[in-house]
């Protein structure tokens, strides 16, 4: 059971890794039937642009969107990366039969806002594929990774 | 908590890192069609514009001499796409320049407001046709252009089967044509006429 713990921790830190770096959007802009005719005109248009939550942060604070950044960024990264730590930390706590510390009982706490950024995901997908024209968003593998860390991580700590 | 132990804190973010260092060796993000390196070709059967986008001439001809050498000005250029031996397309002329550009589209407003018939977006555009099929090319002439007859800059030989999608531009050392930009993008299947 210990081994177990510590390699769903260390899974969902690779699930994690995954998840921020690869893409979690493939955007394909379109216009319809006239979508070659623009490329005429805009050779680049209609690339299919792969976008990872990492460089959608880096995008953000790029294009001055500092708040949202921020908030992604927080949510995202920071507090999930915390969160393992804490965990691998009780983990190693439970192993050594100690009591875990305190920040994991906070982390408990705070675990459902590690479900904001899969709402974010979820509302650029809704929001994007609900534009008029023919472009098509789907949701790259980088998204499933870091669902299935976050899923990992709820496991782990029940 | 000791040393270690914090140190331990830091073993899942440093997997993390680590996924992110493997991504950024590996992963090389891939924009088809853009510039100088688009790396994904036409497809047999499909129809494509192929225009130029843009052609550099050397300092001096083939012969070592100066473009236009009687008036001293710079070279004409006029660019002839030729297909199955036929010419297909004819670009506008540029005056005295060593390099050339031509957009995608030239529009004669005072045509389009006077003339009496519509014109379609197609016709608009400055590019030739091809349908694309096996072990066939297109030969690409540049000329500088004269009033008595045009002085040819060079030649290039392109497989249609192997035409690059989107801009690419292919440098070329010695005299004659020093870059050759090619545009080509696939056509679509109806355009709306502007009327």
């Amino acid at each position: 059971m210990r081994l177990h713990l510590h390699l769903m921790i260390l899974l969902s830190s690779v699930l994690l890794g995954f998840g921020l770096f690869a893409p979690a959007l493939i955007i394909t802009p379109g216009l319809g039937e006239m979508t070659p005719l623009i490329r005429v005109f805009r050779p680049d248009f209609g690339a299919v642009q792969r976008v990872s939550i990492f460089s959608g942060i880096g995008t953000l604070f790029e294009e001055g969107h500092t708040v949202i950044a921020v908030l992604i960024l927080s949510f995202s990264i920071l507090f999930p990366l915390w969160k393992l730590g804490v965990l691998w930390a009780a983990a190693e706590a439970k192993r050594r039969g100690e009591e875990p510390h305190e920040l994991f009982h906070l982390s408990l706490k705070l675990g459902k806002y590690s479900m904001l950024d899969v709402l974010v995901l979820a509302l650029i997908v809704i929001s994007a594929t609900g534009l008029p024209g023919s472009s098509d968003v789907a949701v790259g593998w980088g998204a499933y990774a870091f669902a299935a860390s976050v899923i990992l991580t709820l496991i782990v700590k029940v | 908590m000791t040393r270690k132990r914090w140190f331990q804190f830091l073993i899942p973010a440093a997997i993390v890192a680590l996924v992110g260092v493997v991504f950024a060796i590996f992963a090389s993000p891939t924009t088809p069609g853009s510039g100088a390196g688009s790396s994904m070709n036409v497809t047999l059967g499909k129809d494509y514009y192929v225009g130029v986008a843009l052609v550099e001439l050397s300092e001096k001809d083939e012969n070592g001499e100066a473009w236009d050498s009687y008036n001293g000005t710079g070279p004409d250029i006029v660019v002839d796409i030729y297909w199955k031996g036929n010419r297909i397309f004819r670009s506008t002329t540029k005056e005295d320049s060593f390099v050339a550009k031509w957009s995608s589209s030239e529009l004669d407003l005072k045509e389009i407001a006077l003339g009496s018939q519509s014109t379609s977006a197609d016709g608009l555009i400055q590019a030739a046709r091809l349908n694309i099929k096996e072990k066939e090319s297109i030969e690409i002439q540049v000329f500088d252009s004269d009033i008595g007859g045009d002085d040819q800059a060079g030649t290039k030989v392109f497989r249609t089967s192997e035409l690059p999608l989107g801009e690419t531009t292919h440098s070329y050392k010695g005299s004659g044509i020093r870059r050759l930009g090619l545009r080509v993008v696939e056509m679509p299947i109806s355009d709306g006429a502007l009327e």
